[in-house]
Parts: structure tokens; C-alpha cells; sequence
């Protein structure tokens, strides 16, 4: 436990400065869109209230309706699902480099890391887990950074026309967000579930690879789409099937699956991997 | 060390966010509904959901509400969503019912088609499903049969049989609009029209088959002209009277014909007695703004005339047509201001209304139209919510 600990930390630690900059790239980019697109939208009803002799927000309100969280973030929306798409392609990419690196580094790095004591088995667990806890810091940062821009919003909206909205409701009616960070408890743990599937899935291809080269690219790529193939496969069952058997089916495919790729990727670790 | 503090405070933090934003957004909901029963027997508001929207800030939150409290359709989770779209999950109460309580048998056939229709009654459900496959001209190609899938209630047995049409439709069209199972035999009836559509009445058939269940021997099918003796340019639309449970056990078959500027015409088919009956009725006045519809059971043939100041209700008896009683209801009698939408029960009409600024629902015995209950709309928390909250309609629960 305790060189898995020192493993998932060292792993944390070699990625730091990237993903501060994607921390630094959210922040900034979905408070500056959120900023221009209420300057944008305030400057609009100004034009608008000039242009038609209204003498009040709430006149204007009346006529046209109020401004919403949900439209000034609509107004900007490259600024908000930008950053988060540049955040999970990030995150997509280093599903590869987090192994690729230890082998093409400066140092051979993975050397080092496999004549460690204890279970090879380690390394997969430790990086599986930096790619779920970098995942949930940025999901725990939009968390947090959702309260102060909903500030940002009231403050620069006037009152009479500010339409009030709780994080909830935007995150359910947001189809990203909502993707990424579903209010529903049940959801969260079956989304981030099969992401994490697919990573170990990802992860055992990698391994492939790494212990036949391109015999084994061909393996893991095979392997990742019968992975693919089985977990979308019980949907297009769906006239014969009960929601609840594809529900029940894809959840044990995919334990089968995740079980599946820890057991081929020790068993790769173990004997087969080639520095 | 130093990295050990940040990578601790790291995962604390993600933990404490994540965790107190699942935690808040099951706490903090969107506000609750209950449809409370005002009088009479509160088992009533059981067999009902009323279907809606509360205006959540820029959301209109669809909503449905219940004797047992309201649920949010962006509050469902995603496997309840998937389930609520899902091709093997009917919208049709009968058959969801079915489905609910024969699993099994109802695989994969969980949909009313045109051509698929079923039968249940104490001892049977049964399936039939039908392959006609249109001949036009002298080009005989595809299927004529029946496929009848059975399964006996007591023992879980199933057995199937494929019963051939006597007689090929040539370029006929069919729908099977019902089955019924009187002795050892079958009764389905098809509604056949000319391909193409031509609009015209007489060309209209119903035929009735006879399918034995021991030995799929077929017999009957005489085509019956439905509604003859119109114009031949008129466009007739010809459909089932709506009953409470289309799959349930009944005597007569009961067809409606609409045509514009023409009276309405019920046809009545005993399965007993392989006799017709007719009887011809107003159409919709132009100057009605509301809506007509016919409901039926295996009693009495109910007339409605729905709008927003005033319902009409006119019942026969079946199978003569005789006329029972007329029933007029205005928002008065209901203390509500207008009518709003209308639901139809097993021997009931639901009517959604407002009441002293409420939500509220009514139900009439169709017997005798009397008004058996009646429910309204509260907040669980604060009443302003009702200010925000929108009925648009009736859905009956499964």
C-alpha cells in the first residue's frame, strides 16, 4: 500500500505543471467569456432600451426577458466547453504518455521503476489512480469555480433582469457538464465506472504493445475494440431486451472487462514486459 | 514531504467537492407536488399522474405529479431516462401491465403495431400477429398468415401456431383491429382498405376470421362493407371507438367513421352473433371550438363533447344504441373557472380544472355521471411554488 501510495504521489508530482496550466486555462478562460459575454449581452440591452425609449431594467425585462446564467454562458460557449475539451484531451493523451514516457523519456525510466520491490502490479494501479484523481480535480474545480462565477453573473447583471439558477439545474440542463460531472450519484459512479474501464482497457493495450511491439499493437488494438464493441454491444439488444438486462449485462461486462485487463496487464507486467 | 502534504490536501480536496455536490444536489431538489384527494376515496388519485412543467428560473422542468409526490425528468437518473426511451418499454398501459406481469412472453413484442394486437383475459394472453404482405396486380409474393402465440396463465405454458389466410388480399391494405378469443376459436377482425388510398367509404371492409387455437383451421372473413352509401369523393376515416384496456376479454367491436361535413357513424359488431349494428350521430358543429371523442366499454358507448365552459355527455347502451342519459357539466358545478384537459379511465372521465387558483382533477363515474372524487395540487413547501407550475395533462398509470 504504502509504494502504491509513493507510486500514485510520484505520478501526481511528474504532471503537475501541465495540469496547473489546464487548472490556470479553465479558470481564466470561463471567467473572462462569462465577463465578455455579459458586457457583450448588457451592451445589447443598453442599444436596445436607447433604441425603444425603455426607461428601466425591469421595462426591458418585460419586453424582451431576462438574462440568464445559462445564456450568458451560451453567448461565450467556446470559452466553457473550450476549456474543458481542451482539459479531457489532455487528459486522453496522457492515458498514453503516463506509460510512454517512462520508456521514452530523458532517463529509461521504466527500468527503474520495475526493478522496484513488491508487485509490478503497483505501477498499473498507481497510474490508473492519477488518471481518476486528475480527472475529479478538474471536475472539483468546476465545482468550485461555478459559485464565484454565478457571483460574477449577479453582479454584473442588474437584479431586474437577472434570472436565478441553482449550479444543479445549469449542470442538468448543460449537455457537457452534465456528461462530466452528473448531478445524480448514481450517474457520477457509472460514468467515471466505465471510464475507468476504458482506461484499464487503454492501459492493457499499451502493455500489449510495450511486450510484443507490433504484434502486440495489433493485439491491443484488437483488444480495445472487442472492449469497445461488447460494452456498447447489449443497446443494440435493445428490441429483445429489457432496459434493465442491458443496464445489468453492460455493468457486468464491464467488471469482467476491468478484472479482465488487471489480470492481463499483471500477468504482462510481470513476465512479459521488455525495457 | 512536501509533495505528500499537497498530494493529500490534492485528494481531500476532490473528495470534499465531489462529495459535497452530490451531496447538496440530492438535498437541494427542485420543490415537491402531491395531488391530494379534496373528496372522496383517495385510492381515485392512485390511478393517476398529472403531466406538467415548473418554471425553474430559465427551465421549464417537465414534471409529473402523483398521489405519492412529483418527479422531475432532469431529476431522473440516467438509467431511468435510458429505460424511459428505451424501444422495449411500451407508453401503452395495457401493455405495459402485460409486460410487468408475463416478462417473458412479452419479449421483444412490447409494441402496438397495426398489425399485432393481443388478448388477455383470466386464463389467456394471447398474440397475434399478422403478415400481409401487399399483392398488388397478379404479383403474389410475401405472406398471408397469422403467427398466434399463447400462453396459458395457470400452467406458463406457451405454444404458437401459424393459421394461413384462406383468401389473399389483392391490393388491399389491412390493420388488425382486434382479437377475440369465444371458445376454442379466435375472432380477428381486420379493417382492409384499397392501395393505393382512394378515400372512398364503401371501399372500407371489415373482415372477421374465425382461428380455431387447436388446429389454426381459419374460416369467415366475408368482407362486411363498413359505413356504405356516401359520397364517392369523401375522405372516411375509419378507426376504433377508444376503450379502457384494448387487450381485455370483449362481446362487440365497436368502429367510428369521420368524414367532413358528414355525420358521425358507429358501427357495432357482435363476435357472439356475428351481427352489425349502426348508429349514426352529429358531427362536430364548425362553431365547436372543442374536442369530440367516443369511449366505450363493454357496456355503453359514452359521446363527449369537451371545451373549456362546458362537457356533454351522451351514453347508449349496447349493443341497441339505446340512448341512457345526457349529462351537461359546467366549471361551475365544479367550482373551477374553465376545464382544461380530459383523461378517460376504466369507467371514468378525468377532467383537469382549476380550483380557487389550484390545480385540481375530477373524476365522473361514467355510469351515471356523478362527480365520484375530486383532487388538487399542493406544495410541500411553500404554496407560492404553485405560481411557477404549469398542468397540461392526464396520464393514466399503467
Amino acid at each position: 500500500m504504502k509504494r502504491y501510495l509513493h507510486l500514485v504521489i510520484m505520478e501526481l508530482h511528474r504532471f503537475w505543471k501541465i495540469y496547473a496550466a489546464l487548472a490556470a486555462l479553465t479558470v481564466l478562460s470561463q471567467t473572462a467569456g462569462l465577463w465578455w459575454s455579459i458586457r457583450t449581452l448588457m451592451k445589447r440591452v443598453h442599444w436596445e432600451m436607447e433604441l425603444t425609449n425603455l426607461s428601466s431594467y425591469a421595462e426591458f425585462a418585460n419586453q424582451y426577458g431576462r438574462i440568464s446564467f445559462m445564456s450568458a454562458v451560451s453567448i461565450k460557449e467556446p470559452f466553457f466547453t473550450g476549456s474543458v475539451a481542451v482539459c479531457v484531451t489532455a487528459l486522453l493523451l496522457y492515458v498514453f504518455l503516463i506509460w510512454y514516457r517512462d520508456w521514452y523519456g530523458k532517463n529509461t525510466f521504466i527500468y527503474r521503476l520495475l526493478m522496484l520491490p513488491g508487485s509490478r502490479l503497483n505501477l498499473f494501479w498507481a497510474k490508473l489512480t492519477t488518471i481518476l484523481l486528475l480527472s475529479w480535480g478538474l471536475v472539483a474545480l468546476q465545482i468550485v469555480l461555478f459559485p464565484p462565477l454565478m457571483a460574477m453573473y449577479r453582479h454584473m447583471v442588474p437584479e431586474e433582469l437577472a434570472l436565478d439558477t441553482s449550479v444543479f439545474s445549469f449542470v442538468r440542463h448543460h449537455p457537457v457538464f452534465d456528461l462530466l460531472m452528473p448531478p445524480h450519484a448514481a450517474d457520477f459512479l457509472l460514468h467515471y465506472w466505465l471510464g475507468i474501464t476504458g482506461v484499464a482497457v487503454v492501459f492493457t493495450a499499451i502493455l500489449m504493445e510495450r511486450s510484443f511491439r507490433l504484434k502486440g499493437l495489433a493485439a491491443g488494438a484488437l483488444y480495445a475494440l472487442v472492449s469497445g464493441l461488447l460494452i456498447i454491444g447489449p443497446v443494440s439488444f435493445e428490441h429483445v431486451l429489457y432496459p434493465s438486462e442491458i443496464f445489468g449485462l453492460t455493468v457486468a461486462l464491464s467488471v469482467l472487462l476491468f478484472v479482465l485487463s488487471v489480470w492481463i496487464s499483471g500477468m504482462l507486467l510481470k513476465r512479459k514486459i521488455s525495457v | 514531504m512536501k509533495r505528500y502534504v499537497i498530494s493529500a490536501c490534492f485528494a481531500c480536496f476532490v473528495v470534499l467537492a465531489i462529495g459535497l455536490f452530490l451531496g447538496l444536489a440530492s438535498a437541494k431538489g427542485l420543490p415537491g407536488f402531491r395531488l391530494e384527494t379534496a373528496a372522496g376515496d383517495g385510492k381515485e388519485a392512485e390511478a393517476l399522474l398529472l403531466a406538467g412543467w415548473y418554471q425553474n428560473g430559465p427551465y421549464a422542468e417537465r414534471v409529473t405529479i402523483g398521489a405519492e409526490g412529483s418527479e422531475y425528468e432532469s431529476e431522473r437518473s440516467g438509467y431511468e431516462r435510458f429505460r424511459a426511451g428505451s424501444i422495449s418499454v411500451s407508453a401503452i398501459p395495457e401493455l405495459v401491465r402485460l409486460t410487468e406481469a408475463y416478462p417473458g412472453f412479452m419479449r421483444g413484442r412490447t409494441h402496438a403495431s397495426t398489425l399485432l394486437d393481443y388478448y388477455h383475459d383470466d386464463e389467456w394472453v394471447i398474440r397475434l400477429q399478422a403478415s400481409l404482405t401487399l399483392v398488388i396486380g397478379d404479383r403474389m409474393a410475401g405472406f398471408h398468415n397469422f403467427r398466434i402465440d399463447m400462453l396459458d396463465k395457470k400452467t406458463g405454458r406457451k405454444r404458437s401456431l401459424t393459421a394461413p389466410l384462406p383468401d389473399v388480399l389483392r391490393n388491399r391494405q389491412a390493420v388488425v383491429a382486434d382479437i377475440q378469443k369465444i371458445g376454442d376459436k379466435l375472432h380477428t377482425a381486420l379493417i382492409t382498405f384499397p392501395w393505393p388510398f382512394n378515400g372512398q367509404r364503401e371501399d372500407a371492409e371489415l373482415r372477421v376470421y374465425q382461428i380455431s387455437l387447436q388446429d389454426g383451421e381459419v374460416t369467415g372473413g366475408e368482407p362486411l362493407l363498413l359505413f356504405p352509401g356516401g359520397a364517392d369523393d369523401q375522405v372516411i376515416r375509419v378507426g376504433e371507438v377508444r376503450e379502457p384496456d384494448m387487450t381485455a376479454p370483449r362481446k362487440y367491436l365497436l368502429l367510428k367513421a369521420y368524414a367532413p361535413d358528414s355525420d358521425d357513424r358507429i358501427l357495432l359488431y357482435s363476435y357472439e352473433q356475428g351481427k352489425t349494428h349502426t348508429l349514426t350521430l352529429p358531427a362536430k358543429s364548425p362553431e365547436f371550438s372543442g374536442s369530440l371523442q367516443y369511449y366505450r366499454d363493454d357496456s355503453a358507448l359514452v359521446r363527449l363533447l369537451f371545451a373549456a365552459d362546458e362537457i356533454r355527455m351522451e351514453r347508449y347502451r349496447l349493443p341497441g344504441f339505446e340512448r341512457e342519459r345526457e349529462i351537461l357539466l359546467t366549471p361551475e358545478d365544479l367550482r373551477a373557472e374553465t376545464f382544461q384537459n380530459f383523461a378517460w379511465g376504466e369507467n371514468r372521465l378525468y377532467i383537469l380544472h382549476d380550483a380557487n387558483g389550484l390545480p385540481a382533477v375530477s373524476a365522473l363515474d361514467l355510469t351515471d355521471g356523478n362527480v365520484i372524487w375530486r383532487g388538487v395540487v399542493r406544495a410541500e413547501s411553500s404554496a407560492g411554488e404553485l405560481e411557477k407550475l404549469g398542468i397540461s395533462h392526464i396520464l393514466i398509470r399503467p
